[in-house]
């Protein structure tokens, strides 16, 4: 019975979520004048009915994952890192330089470094957060919002100015194939697609792996639930913190850098754009269950996917997709919030 | 003739599964002191929730002085004329005496607050009761007893005319406890209604001396009702614990095993060199720390378990220095720790008893397998230990927050014992706990004390103090000011040094 009790719920809980989103679609279009019908269907077919669509999809699923396993983890610490979106921009940046700058190389060398470097930078601006965060107790989302603009602005600059090396568009120099990581080519179409889908499901599982299985991933869930018990079982969750962000960072940044060798080989100005922010949102759904989690983010591509279709192929405002984003993350995870805000209410008493 | 001011009529309330009210009666006069005594888990708190408008009954009626009345909220039972003083104060702790006092009255002069006017009428009210109290000091900074002074003092302002006590003697020193009877009697004379709860049988005596009607529950019902004249202690006492018998058990003093040198010395200043803290404990000994809360026992914890070392001086145990151990190193060495704060310290209560089984000793080679947990050995030792230790749960993978309070920090104490610990750090054990399952808890706790095992008690319960330990000390401003032997100790000297003789 428990067994079977473990599995229900999460799968309950989606058909939920499915049901709900549903009805947002359909009450939507029927304000906006359209047919539900015609606006699903258009959907289905614009994310997963044809290879091309859904290589597309897939590729966008494997980054909003990056950025979901950056938010989850963290927030199973009790964080909540904001900070996926400039961590992205700064991991793909770092792969499209190293990448290019060191084609010289024996071949896979510049792979490994390009996707080092992307890891390293997320990390390196994870790490920022957290240590103001334990040094100077200033709100993770405060400077992780902070800094991702200060990402977003820095990235601009370089892409735009020092390096940048197209005419049309402004993007960064093409990386050499020995940076690139092997790809599908869909036959007949135009998209590739990119092992980073393979890569993201197989940290999820890891991740789910290593929160049950490792004391470390035990007294991460710790932390999360009490910093008192924390305290007492005596875990240093000031280590804790840093260490979670740096972590969040480094999976931000690996997913940028990823997306960026496996997908576009070049680092277009903007083209990263509210991917962190939709990790994020994937992570709310969920709530961080690691199925959860792959599920949440193949949805909130599809709805990516589909917002591009409408905006060239149909007279369907591509803004609903965005309207039916919204709308799950506030009714699926208000739930959310208001458990966490009486866990915050139990800590008043605690005494560090 | 006297109105009827209170009168409840089969009251019904469950939660859940639980049965927390079966129908209820009760009737109190205008001017009466009433008191309403039983265990833990009686019913009386839920019974006074629905007067305090925090919760509906299912079934049943509420009249206020002869008025149907349906408290929605705690405006609406202060508007009724009732007002709770609970066992946690609802005060807001940035405001002064007087913002707090005058907090929700509609004593106002064009739309402002009138504050002169407020102040002298606090003023006196403040002398009339004689409460040391300065109408501007922040709240934040009063004591407990003077916390609650401010919460009587509120309504007493807001000319409530029926007040209700929930369990606030149970955190006063016995002096503060004589002075708050003096403020009841004041309350009759002024013709108000009062009604007084408590859990402790210690208690009835006392109550005796100043109720007018008692009522007893257990189970959710009214099991006896005496008025003044047949007011008898030893068939009260009888009521509140039921027919069956419970073992009362009789802690033996241990025996300190005073050969050899103490294990644990402190010899450290809290609070910058101010505070003075001197002990020694040698094996099997029940070392009681008291004091008013807040006076340095959070501190003295914080010290010896490895959390904090804002400390000068030393501790050693065994002849090791602590200071700059970590809170995993110190357990190790054979000291263990239970926090008052059971559900959100000691455990986690959305966690498995399995996960919390393994709390603090997560890392210990028994419970994991080449840096992995081993969760066959983590279930089968859960089982074990609900099994010896007679805990009811339903098996090891139900979450804590399912289990009774009594049998939670039983499974919790079984816990720290499991990792045959020398010292053993308790703080308020058994708050919360009915009679049976407190009792129990000392039961399994001198098993462990005739192995040798070192207590440090840190209790604000009086009587717990003196049954179980050897010797005592009472805190005062983060320093050891007294300390005696429990033969020669009382409670009225503990009570006085606690307030070092200031109320």
């Amino acid at each position: 019975m428990r067994f079977l009790s473990r599995w229900i719920s999460p799968v309950a809980y989606f058909l939920q979520i499915v049901i709900i989103g549903i009805v947002v679609v359909s009450l939507i279009s029927c304000l906006a004048g359209l047919s539900p019908l015609k606006v699903m269907s258009a959907y289905w077919f614009s994310a997963f009915m044809n290879l091309n669509n859904l290589a597309i999809t897939l590729n966008k699923s494997a980054l909003i994952l990056f950025a979901a396993l950056a938010a989850a983890i963290p927030l199973r610490g009790g964080l909540f890192n904001a900070g996926g979106e400039g961590q992205i921009y700064l991991g793909g940046l770092s792969a499209a330089l190293v990448g290019f700058y060191l084609k010289e190389l024996p071949t896979p060398l510049p792979l490994i470094f390009a996707v080092a470097a992307g890891i390293g930078m997320g990390a390196a601006w994870g790490c920022i957060a957290g240590i103001i965060k334990v040094k100077r107790k200033v709100h993770e989302v405060v400077t992780t919002i902070i800094l991702n603009y200060v990402a977003l602005y820095l990235v601009d600059f370089l892409v735009r100015g020092p390096f940048c090396a197209g005419y049309e568009m402004a993007r960064t120099a093409r990386i050499s194939e020995s940076a690139s990581l092997p790809a599908l080519t869909i036959a007949g179409g135009s998209a590739i697609l990119s092992p980073g889908i393979l890569l993201a499901v197989g940290l999820c599982v890891l991740y789910g792996w290593y929160m049950k299985n490792k004391p470390q991933g035990y007294e991460v869930r710790i932390i999360g639930q009490s910093r008192d018990a924390a305290t007492y079982a005596g875990i240093d969750y000031k280590y804790y913190y840093v260490r979670l962000m740096v972590v969040g960072g480094m999976l931000a940044g690996l997913g940028g850098a990823v997306d960026l060798t496996g997908v576009h080989r070049t680092f277009y100005a903007g083209s990263f754009s509210g991917y962190g922010y939709d990790g994020l949102a994937a992570a709310l759904i969920s709530k961080c269950h690691p199925v959860g989690l792959v599920i949440a983010s193949v949805f909130i591509a599809s709805l990516r996917s589909a917002d591009r279709y409408f905006q060239l192929c149909t007279d369907i405002s591509p803004n609903i997709t965005l309207i039916i984003e919204a709308a799950l993350v506030f009714l699926v995870s208000g739930k959310y919030i208001v458990r966490k805000l009486e866990i915050g209410k139990k800590s008043t008493n605690e005494r560090n | 003739m006297t109105q009827v001011a209170i009168t409840m009529t089969s009251i019904h309330k469950s939660f859940d599964d639980v049965v927390a009210n079966d129908g209820v009666s009760i009737e109190i006069k205008e001017g009466e002191v009433c008191a309403i005594v039983g265990e833990n888990g009686a019913g009386k708190t839920t019974l006074m929730n629905m007067l305090s408008g925090s919760v509906q009954p299912d079934l049943g009626s509420i009249k206020i002085y002869g008025k149907f009345c349906r408290l929605k909220s705690r405006a609406d039972a202060i508007k009724a004329g009732i007002g709770t003083v609970h066992q946690h104060f609802k005060l807001v702790s940035s405001f002064t005496v007087l913002d707090n006092v005058i907090l929700g009255h509609k004593l106002r002069e064009r739309g402002f607050i009138s504050y002169q006017t407020a102040t002298e009428k606090v003023r006196e009210l403040i002398d009339r009761f004689s409460f040391q109290l300065l109408f501007d000091e922040p709240v934040g900074s009063l004591s407990a007893s003077q916390k609650q002074q401010v919460e009587i003092l509120r309504f007493v302002y807001h000319e409530t005319p029926i007040l209700i006590f929930d369990e606030t003697t149970s955190i006063l020193t016995p002096i503060e406890k004589e002075r708050f009877f003096q403020g009841i009697e004041l309350f009759r004379k002024e013709g108000r209604t009062v009604v007084l709860i408590s859990h402790k049988i210690s208690e009835i005596s006392e109550l005796l001396g100043i109720a007018d009607k008692m009522y007893v529950m257990r189970k959710g019902k009214v099991v006896a009702e005496y008025e003044k004249a047949d007011f008898d202690l030893e068939k009260i006492s009888r009521a509140v614990v039921g027919d069956e018998e419970i073992a009362v058990y009789d802690v033996p003093r241990s025996i300190a095993d005073s050969r050899g040198a103490p294990p644990l010395r402190v010899h450290m200043s809290l609070k910058k060199g101010q505070g003075r803290v001197a002990f020694s404990i040698s094996p099997g000994e029940v070392f009681g720390i008291t004091g008013v809360p807040g006076n340095g026992e959070r501190e003295i914890v914080d010290a010896l378990f490895g959390i904090k070392n804002a400390y000068n001086g030393r501790i050693t145990w065994k002849g090791t220095d602590l200071k700059g151990l970590t809170t995993e190193q110190i357990r190790r060495l054979g000291i263990a720790y239970l926090p008052e704060d059971r559900e959100n310290r000691a455990s986690i209560s959305l966690f498995t008893l399995a996960e919390n089984r393994i709390l603090g000793y997560h890392k210990t080679d028994a419970f994991t397998r080449k840096k992995r947990f081993d969760f066959s050995k983590i279930y089968e030792d859960t089982r074990r230990l609900l099994d010896k230790y007679h805990i009811v749960a339903p098996d090891e993978l139900s979450k804590a927050e399912n289990l009774s309070g009594g049998d939670l920090q039983k499974f919790l104490l079984a816990r720290e014992l499991e990792g045959s610990p020398e010292l053993l750090i308790l703080e308020q054990p058994t708050r919360g706990l009915d009679i049976r399952a407190a009792e129990e808890f000392y039961e399994i706790l001198q098993r462990s004390k005739e192995k040798g095992l070192a207590v440090i008690l840190i209790s604000y319960d009086l009587d717990e103090i003196l049954r179980i330990s050897n010797r005592i000390a009472v805190l005062y401003d983060y320093s050891i000011i007294y300390e005696v032997e429990a033969e020669k100790a009382t409670g009225r000297s503990i009570g006085l040094y606690m307030t070092r003789g200031r109320f």
